[in-house]
């Protein structure tokens, strides 16, 4: 649960130089200044180092393969004692104060860098296929996935898209239920189980009782219903239960040697215990009752929640080592602390009822809902035989009482309610099967006073009531009609008004809110005193029980950073992210798939028992209720990598990190983007087989996705491959798309790189497919580096076709839809042509990328006509911008190739290091 | 062997070419045009032509009279040369150079003297148009000073001499395009066949309607009535029903007060089509909806606004005349309708008006060619 | 017997440059069966950073003693594993790299079993070479906090300025009478528009300002001695006194020549009409007004581009760079000098790179006109009277005839190496390329490196350049020089010649014949030795074969390795390699997923149990073709399909199961 920690490097945020990119030129600019012995600062916002250099095939006009090139380069960038590397991170906020000062954001990727083996067990295990990027939208690679081949750092990441399912997102005890549904779909029932019980112990008592709240917010629900998430949930815990009778062996830490003690055992006191006693603690449990549980077995009636359900639901906790000591009712937690244990944890819950203390409430008969529902429970029963009853209240507990009432023979129950049905507080499916039972619910009625007749209650003076305005919280307040009292005959009624936090014992020892609630930072859980923690209702206030669980974890999520030393707050709990857009979802991926009807015993058979009123799910009903689900976020967080990870390196809940860092001076390498061939629709892009240089730069090289050279199309071997130059360069019409709100191109620059980028790949694809005809289209072949020339002449040799001309149309062959039509004219001959081939590769010229000028707070370095990052003084400065101790090295400043590239990026180190040494000097 | 004469360069600009000169010959635009094909590469070939001064060459094209100036090549020239533009200027100058007087090749350079010109014309039309009564109030005084006869027998020498001035045009076209040609191996036939070809393309100009069909081209999803295509036939039919009309109307001396009357009904029906047609294209270049309608040259509005002026005159008198409503103003409206209508029909061989019978001869002279 | 040798040998796939060829698996297997090898490993990737980290792993658990890597060229990765040897704990010399990429799959991509059999020679002989090879110990040489730059031109002063700035001694070195070189000349620089006098001028400024830099004009370079860190450079000064120079490392920044035209080519010297485009840029720059030749206003231009360059067949084949747009802004210049000019650009490719495209549709849009010639019938030129006639075959017209008529042709001739630069390549003992203009190490890796270590380049000696990117290449020159000398002490390589004084009775062949002049006699006891200065050995082993009592060695190409190497390529192999070098050598394991998307497993249900190519199973599936190619291949990628082979009519492959 930690978040990763910052390298302790001695030049931790002073720096003498940050490079801004980490490509060829970020790389080599970083490496000489290193070797000048700088201390640099290297930012990449991909997740390796490389840039575009490492997904080429090779480069011209040596043919070296661009990956011998630039990996050891990557390397030694890495390596370098004088180069720290932050990876995923973007810079902003940069301000001139003497030095720069500037913000560095890192945004998590989910894989503790230090720990990671890059085995690729995760990537092989994740189910969720995604476009690869690296391979420029030609195959897909996994959610759980090792960047490519040759990354640096070669470390996983998991793809989490920056948002958590809405059902993930609802859960306020941090339970995965997209996670476990996707494992359900997938028959993976142990699997899912193992997943819940990552964040909760207690998945057989969630199954039957949880009011789902993910339900409520689950996409689907906006269409034919939610998926049945807590039933998928019984289903599974069934399924493992009936498997594993005793819990299987859980990865502990190691002992911590802390001890803890909690108080109460209900939800929050187990999920407390459980998630400490998984970090290595010593963890003991003092609860008042005679049993384990809490609310869990004192009231939640057998029909909802079995007794050996919980017990199984408590093996979980008790397993690893957890002690519960029953009767045990603790006054006073500072004895405990007294007594050996390092921390203490209250969750007692909310065991008091509130009473109506009106005339008579004293009398036989009347009983509280909490006394009455665990006398039922694990007292004696007493029975209701021919009793005519009275509920007062519309909570859940009435609900409960009400059906126990009527199991224990009452003649009729009645359920009292002072405001409406729309206002009532009970889960609306409970009070469908209390109706179906055969409770009878009456409105807008308020108890007056209660008559007896030796001692015991034989009526009751009711008021009606009318409803007024809502008040601040949006309940509408209600008041008595005067004069509409009436007497009704009753011979037992269960007061359900509401519960009241256990800490009446503890007022003397802990410091409480005025509605008994302990006082606790909301965020740590932790009192005053700082060993001792509060959490769950006895904190909170009433809730429920899946709210409790989250409150214990988070209880001990922090409870453990003060038992392990560590400042309680300075983490942040919960590995969720913001929640993804249901209506989004639905709009783009739903289908239709109807709801898995109720299961559920007749009424009329149901309430004459404590056996359980719903059925479960079959196999095949959970994967169907499972299969409804509309895979709302990027990743699952079905944790399956989480568990194969032999290195333990998955953390989800890792937060963005910001930092603040001070350096000297500034280099831009931010390179450039390609042009979209899109924004030309004469290109026809869009057709799998027009394709653009850098993916056909993919296809050969020898880190290909596809086995041989194939076309995205069809499969084919391509035999007649196309080559369209200046794609989206020289061509000042592309400057008509900037009214549709498209990317201006501003003016027609050459893009410089295009023409020996294709007579590469076609000297590569005469080698690879010797009879396959190449023919590249052009206007000027400029063909000017060093061995250029000779280069471009050694392609016409080889038998690379050249038609002076630019493809203006590209369309679909009328004949065979795969094939690919140019419509060109051949300069050279003055005709017309329309040629007809398998594949072909638009040569995309260079677009600039200058948002980091908004990364500047105070002065922004200027940008020159073509948008590229403006270098003021080309002739005696090549890499110095518009601002002094800013420089750009590469194609952050002008389409330009590598040699020059590393070229551009040594003379701003130069710049660089001359512009320190002078600051320095004091100039 | 071409000799190299940039001096055409500067001629063709001053017919309104753009900066064609900033052609770097990549060919775009012959290969975006729909309607360049095998043999009839067009409009880099012309724009070579001009670049380097091969006036001859550039004339004895058909190709040049291929074109709809739909704009393609313009939209997607990388270089913003406007090879349309240039086609249009190279039109301009072919149109000069056919007719013997010189005076087209003034009115397409010269912007004042076009105005001044047309105005002149007017006057001495609308002149020309009183004396036909010669017994009028107001012209009366005239015809002491100059006899009737005179004065009408003029006219009919300035109508003869544009008459000629056209054939000659088309004479010395064919000339040109049939340099140097060699017939092909079964004339006649060949002679049918494109004949035929060319009767078809100019009653349903359906290359014209391939211009607008492209992909990315702004009209595709656009109604037909509302593409250039329409627009373009409307008004050429428009133009060639009134002048049928008003032809028969003469031949029979009926003016037709009855408004179901053949020729009525023809005029009327025509009236509508050019003056929908005309509306559109005036509307189009006003608002320069796409790029083929961003630069107009004076011609152009002079063309198109009589076309239009023709039309709505032609049916405010239509209407007046139904309803017997006769005033000053109608008769006023009634002489710059005749008038302006005249100068059309004058002034045909010597404007933008010429390539109604130009197109036709090249289309011929392609079909032939290539039969 | 010794005691057990502890040799890791790790095969690398290339990722299928080597391993598409040679069968590394059999290789990995031959290997694992010697005695001295404890490790043998293929990977797919041995200079990433995860198998470095194995290797490191390995080193250390395993305590090998000894390590060979067999990839690429040694040329690239040397440094790369000697570093993992080092971070390891094993002396970096210890280690052996074995090109079987160059030598074998790449040489012999047509014979891939013999590619495997010579892999597995070469790699017998390094793990022979490697048994034999010694600890080294890097040497240490103190350097000279100064560097020499040869030439004074923008490049030279730009890179003197900037490690005057860094903190370095510079002596800027000249030639001629003054400082400047050809810059100064020039009108209009791409991309400013600023003059080149005016750009002298500062450099000239910026150079006085620092007293850091020594400038000496009119100098010649006599002799050049020493090594890196400690290099003595000899040169006379305005002929007169012989100045003595130290310096830490040289940087030589000497420019080009400018090409001169034979005679009547494309009429040059036919009359004062033909000349070329430097001299007409003079010819602009000095005066304003009517442009005049022969006494004759000038009307019309025409430029022949390409002049000297690009030649299939005469001695400069390669393109000069920079020509084009030189030519292109002294129109534009000339337009702006002299109104109402024709102007005729007679070109074979148009190459305004990058912003410099600006320039040529500036001069376009002035209404200049191009025309395309073909090498195969370049433009002819003849004398008319006072004009000039040329005709040219125009490929933008159909390749017509067309004749022009100018007052002036203009030949743009580009950049051709120095007269003189056979001198200085011989002074400084650098080597020069095809082109002979002065070469790098390697055009990426080292750009402005020579093979001298401590011999730098900048500027267009190296290369046709602008001016901008010649003072971008020296600035990339002066950040290395300084970031290899600017500490003070530097590592060198130990591969140095060393004498076996007992063996040794100083006949001085050795060190006659040594151009480094790194070996001197000296006394030893009674007798004299030659002993080697290891800072000036380069270790190019050229006195050890012409020893007559084998008395001196070059360290790693010990006569004991070498024989060893010899013996073991020799010897037989054991392996018997499959023939085609199937690619799947990897090793590795089907991923087995436990749950498939549902669009595979409906594919997968099509393929069942036979192979299908992607048109087939577009077809049984009803899914796109796209998607299936798509799917398909991230199977493959994650190896629930394997390809087959590919169909009979050889267009598509097939794909089944990969169970």
């Amino acid at each position: 649960m930690s978040t990763e920690k910052p390298d302790a490097t001695p030049m931790d945020g002073q720096y003498d130089v940050v490079v801004v990119g980490g490509g060829i030129a970020g790389q080599e600019a970083a490496l000489s200044l290193a070797a000048m012995d700088r201390k640099v600062l290297l930012i990449e916002r991909g997740l390796s180092v490389g840039g575009k250099m490492i997904q080429l095939s090779k480069v011209f006009p040596t043919l070296d393969c661009a990956a011998c090139i630039t990996t050891p380069k990557m390397s030694e960038t890495s390596r370098h004692p004088n180069i720290k590397v932050m990876l995923s991170s973007t810079i902003s906020n940069i301000a001139r104060k003497g030095s720069f000062s500037a913000t560095v954001t890192t945004a998590p990727r989910f894989v503790k860098r230090a720990d990671c083996t890059g085995c690729q067990e995760c990537e092989a295990v994740c189910p969720e296929v995604r476009i690869d990027g690296y391979n420029e939208k030609l195959v897909g690679r996994k959610v759980a996935y090792i960047p490519f081949t040759l990354a640096n750092p070669r470390i996983a990441t998991i793809d989490r898209g920056g948002t958590s399912a809405p059902c993930i997102a609802a859960c306020p005890g941090g339970v995965k239920a997209y996670g476990y549904v996707s494992l359900a779909r997938n028959g993976q029932f142990d699997e899912a189980m193992e997943l819940h019980l990552e964040d909760n112990p207690l998945p057989g008592s969630l199954g039957r009782a949880c009011y789902a709240p993910c339900e409520g917010q689950c996409s689907r629900s906006l269409a034919e219903g939610p998926v049945d998430m807590r039933r998928i949930k019984r289903h599974f815990s069934e399924y493992y239960y009936a498997k594993h009778q005793a819990p299987l062996d859980k990865k502990k830490k190691d002992p911590s040697g802390k001890k803890v003690a909690i108080i109460g055992s209900g939800p929050a006191g187990l999920t407390a215990a459980y998630f400490l006693a998984l970090k290595g603690h010593d963890v003991t449990i003092f609860e008042a009752q005679r049993e384990a549980g809490g609310m869990l077995r004192m009231t939640l009636p057998q029909y909802r929640l079995p007794n050996a359900i919980v017990d199984r639901d408590i093996l979980n906790v008790t397993s690893l080592g957890v002690k519960i000591e029953t009767g045990q009712g603790i006054t006073d937690p500072a004895t405990l602390k007294e007594g050996g244990y390092n921390a203490v944890l209250v969750a007692v819950g909310t065991h008091e009822s509130t009473r109506l203390g009106i005339k008579g409430s004293t009398l036989g008969g009347i009983v509280n809902c909490l006394d009455f529902l665990r006398e039922s429970k694990i007292g004696s029963k007493v029975s209701l035989k021919g009793k005519k009853v009275v509920v007062v209240g519309g909570g859940n507990t009435a609900m409960d009482a009400s059906r126990t009432a009527l199991r224990l023979e009452a003649a009729s129950v009645t359920i009292i309610y002072r405001r409406s049905r729309d206002e009532m507080p009970a889960w609306p499916l409970e009070v469908r099967e209390a109706e179906e039972e055969g409770v009878k619910l009456e409105f807008l009625r308020n108890p007056v006073s209660f008559a007896g007749d030796a001692g015991s209650v034989k009526s009751m003076r009711l008021v009606k009531m009318a409803l007024g305005l809502p008040d601040a919280g949006g309940r509408r307040a209600s008041t008595a009609v005067a004069g509409s009292e009436y007497e009704e005959p009753v011979d037992f009624v269960i007061e359900a008004i509401g519960l009241k936090p256990t800490t009446t014992v503890l007022a003397k020892a802990l410091p409480l809110n005025k509605d008994g609630t302990i006082q606790v930072d909301p965020v740590t859980l932790q009192t005053a005193s700082p060993w001792l923690f509060a959490a769950g209702d006895a904190a909170s206030g009433s809730s429920t029980i899946i709210a409790a669980a989250g409150q214990g974890k988070r209880a001990a999520f922090y409870l453990d950073r003060f038992l392990s030393g560590e400042v309680v707050g300075a983490a942040e709990f919960g590995d969720k992210l913001p929640t993804s857009d249901s209506a989004a979802i639905l709009r783009d991926k739903a289908f239709p798939a109807p709801v898995i009807p109720d299961k559920f015993r007749e009424g009329a058979e149901r309430c004459k028992d404590f056996k359980e009123v719903e059925r479960t799910f079959t196999d095949d009903e959970a994967r169907r209720a499972a299969g409804r689900c509309l895979d709302c976020s990027n990743c699952r967080e079905c944790h399956q990598c989480v568990n194969i990870c032999p290195a333990n390196a998955i953390d989800f809940s890792m937060k963005e990190e910001r930092r603040e860092i001070r350096a000297e001076a500034i280099v831009i390498a931010t390179g450039f983007e390609l042009f979209n061939p899109a924004e030309k629709p004469q290109y026809l892009f869009g057709h799998p087989n027009v394709i653009t240089s850098i993916q056909m730069d993919r296809l050969i090289a020898p880190t290909r996705p596809f086995n041989g050279l194939v076309r995205p199309g069809d499969g084919k071997t391509p035999g007649n491959i196309a080559y369209v130059l200046c794609a989206g360069s020289r061509d000042s019409s592309l400057s008509n798309f900037t009214a549709c709100g498209l990317r201006p191109s501003d003016s027609p620059a050459c893009s410089q790189i295009c023409c020996m980028y294709s007579i590469k790949q076609a000297q590569l694809l005469m080698g690879s497919l010797p009879m396959a005809d190449i023919t590249i289209y052009y206007i000027d072949i400029r063909a000017f580096g060093k061995g250029y020339e000779e280069f471009y002449q050694e392609a016409r040799g080889m038998g690379v076709n050249f038609v002076k001309g630019k493809v203006a149309r590209i369309s679909a062959s009328s004949g065979n839809p795969q094939d690919i039509v140019l419509r060109v004219e051949d300069i050279e001959k003055g005709i017309l042509k329309e040629v007809s081939h398998d594949l072909v590769v638009l040569s995309t010229g260079i677009r600039p990328v200058n948002e980091i000028v908004n990364a500047f707070a105070t002065e922004k370095p200027l940008l020159d006509e073509y948008s590229f990052i403006k270098v003021t003084d080309p002739m005696f400065n090549p890499g110095q911008t518009s601002v002094e101790g800013v420089f750009v090295a590469g194609t952050a400043a002008a389409a330009m190739d590598i040699p020059d590239s590393i070229l551009s990026a040594g003379a701003a180190a130069a710049g660089a290091a001359a512009y320190i040494a002078q600051r320095k000097r004091g100039f | 062997m071409a000799v190299l004469d940039p001096s055409f360069k500067r001629t063709l600009k001053r017919y309104g070419a753009g900066d064609f000169s900033a052609c770097y010959n990549c060919g775009t635009c012959t290969a975006v045009c729909n309607l360049s094909e095998k043999n009839a590469e067009f409009p880099r070939k012309l724009l070579r032509y001009g670049m380097l001064g091969m006036k001859e060459e550039a004339l004895a094209d058909p190709a040049l009279w291929l074109c709809y100036a739909c704009g393609s090549c313009s939209d997607t020239c990388p270089r913003d040369a406007d090879p349309k533009a240039y086609m249009a200027a190279l039109r301009r100058y072919a149109v000069a150079r056919s007719e013997p007087t010189g005076l087209t090749g003034l009115l397409f350079t010269s912007n004042p003297l076009s105005i001044v010109f047309s105005l002149v014309l007017a006057l001495v039309l609308g002149f020309f148009m009183l004396t036909l009564k010669p017994d009028h109030v107001v012209s009366r005084w005239i015809f002491e000073a100059l006899p009737y006869e005179i004065i009408h027998n003029v006219g009919l020498i300035v109508m003869i001499l544009t008459v000629i001035s056209m054939l000659f045009g088309v004479v010395m076209m064919f000339r040109r395009l049939f340099k140097g040609f060699k017939l092909p191996e079964r004339p006649w036939a060949a002679l049918v066949d494109a004949v035929k070809k060319t009767i078809v393309e100019l009653i349903s100009m359906k290359r014209y309607r391939s211009c607008d069909n492209d992909e990315e081209s702004f009209w595709r999803t656009r109604p037909l009535v509302t593409k250039p295509w329409f627009v373009h036939l409307s008004i050429m039919w428009g133009f060639i029903g009134l002048l049928v009309a008003t032809a028969v109307n003469f031949i029979l001396k009926d003016p037709g007060t009855q408004v179901w009357l053949p020729t009525r009904l023809l005029g009327t029906i025509s009236g509508i089509a050019l003056v929908y047609g005309s509306s559109l294209a005036i509307y189009y270049r006003l608002a320069k909806i796409t790029s083929s309608y961003k630069k107009s040259s004076l011609s152009d509005w002079l063309f198109l606004g009589s076309l239009w002026f023709a039309g709505v005159s032609g049916f405010w008198m239509e209407i007046a005349v139904t309803a017997d409503w006769a005033s000053s103003l109608n008769r006023i409206v009634f002489l710059l309708h005749t008038v302006v209508s005249m100068e059309l029909v004058l002034l045909f061989a010597f404007s933008k008006f010429a390539h109604a019978f130009y197109r036709p001869v090249a289309l011929f002279t392609h079909f032939f060619r290539k039969a | 017997m010794a005691e057990q040798k502890r040799v890791g040998v790790y095969i690398c796939h290339c990722g299928g440059n080597i391993s598409d060829y040679v069968d590394v698996v059999a290789l990995r297997d031959e290997l694992a069966k010697d005695p001295d090898v404890l490790v043998s490993k293929h990977l797919q990737f041995a200079c990433s950073d995860a198998s470095q980290k194995e290797m490191e792993k390995d080193i250390r658990d395993q305590h090998l003693d000894a390590m060979i890597v067999c990839s690429c060229s040694p040329k690239l990765h040397t440094h790369t594993f000697r570093n993992v040897a080092a971070r390891s704990g094993l002396n970096p010399y210890k280690y052996v790299q074995v090109n079987i990429r160059e030598q074998c799959s790449w040489a012999h991509s047509d014979h891939s079993a013999e590619a495997t059999l010579k892999a597995s020679g070469l790699v017998r002989a390094g793990k022979e070479r490697v048994l034999n090879a010694e600890a080294l110990i890097p040497i240490r040489v103190e350097s000279r906090q100064a560097v020499a730059v040869i030439g004074a031109g923008v490049s030279g002063m730009r890179a003197a300025t900037a490690l005057a700035d860094m903190g370095e001694e510079v002596f800027l070195i000249e030639s001629a009478e003054k400082a400047g070189g050809q810059v100064g000349s020039r009108a209009k620089l791409f991309p400013d528009n600023s003059s080149g006098a005016a750009l002298v001028e500062r450099m000239q400024g910026e150079i006085r300002k620092r007293p850091g830099i020594k400038l000496f004009t009119k100098a010649t370079i006599q002799n050049v001695s020493g090594s890196l860190g400690n290099f003595t450079v000899k040169v006379s000064v305005g002929g007169g006194e012989t100045l003595s120079l130290n310096a830490g490392a040289i940087l030589i920044a000497t420019g080009y020549d400018d090409y001169k035209p034979l005679t009547d080519e494309f009429g040059y010297g036919s009359g004062p009409n033909v000349m070329t485009l430097p001299e007409f840029n003079a010819l602009l720059e000095s005066g304003s007004g009517d442009i005049r030749v022969g006494g004759r206003a000038v009307k019309r231009i025409a430029y022949i581009y390409c002049v000297g360059m690009r030649q299939v067949k005469g001695p400069n084949a390669y393109c000069s760079r920079a020509c084009c747009t030189a030519a292109i802004s002294s129109a534009l210049a000339a337009h702006e000098r002299a109104g109402g000019l024709d102007i005729f650009h007679l070109y074979r490719d148009i190459r305004t790179y990058g912003k410099q495209e600006s320039f040529y549709e500036r001069s376009s849009k002035a209404g200049d006109s191009y025309l395309m010639y073909s090498e195969k019938s370049p433009p002819k030129v003849e004398q008319k009277g006072a004009s000039l006639g040329i005709t040219v075959k125009d490929s933008l017209t159909a390749k017509t005839d067309i004749e022009l008529e100018v007052d002036l042709l203009v030949l743009v001739t580009g950049m051709v190496p120095r007269s003189d630069s056979g001198n200085i390549a011989s002074l400084f003992k650098i080597p020069r390329g095809s082109d002979k203009f002065f070469n790098e190490i390697h055009p990426k890796l080292r750009p402005v490196e020579t093979v001298i270590n401590g011999i730098y380049l900048g500027g267009s000696c190296q290369g046709p350049k602008t001016i901008s990117e010649s003072v971008q290449s020296s600035l990339a020159a002066a950040s290395k020089i300084f970031g290899v000398i600017g500490k003070g002490t530097i590592e060198l390589e130990p591969i140095v010649a060393r004498v076996h004084e007992a063996d040794c009775s100083y006949c001085g062949k050795c060190a006659k014949v040594c151009e480094y002049s790194a070996i001197t006699e000296a006394e030893h006891g009674d007798r004299r030795v030659a002993i080697v200065n290891s800072s000036a050995c380069v270790g190019c082993g050229i006195c050890a074969p012409v020893c007559p009592s084998d008395a001196i060695d070059l360290a790693r190409y010990t006569n004991a390795e070498i024989e060893s190497m010899i013996d073991a390529f020799a010897a037989a192999s054991g392996i018997v390699p499959s023939a085609s070098g199937e690619g799947d050598a990897s090793g590795k394991e089907s991923i087995q997923m436990k749950e498939f998307p549902a669009r595979w497993n409906t594919m997968l249900a099509a393929i069942g149990d036979e192979a299908m190519s992607i048109p087939a199973i577009a077809g049984a599936t009803g899914f796109d073709a796209q998607d299936v190619t798509f799917e398909v291949m991230t199977m493959v990628k994650y190896r629930v399909l394997v390809p087959k082979g590919i169909d009979d009519d050889d267009e598509y492959y097939s794909y089944q199961r990969k169970w």
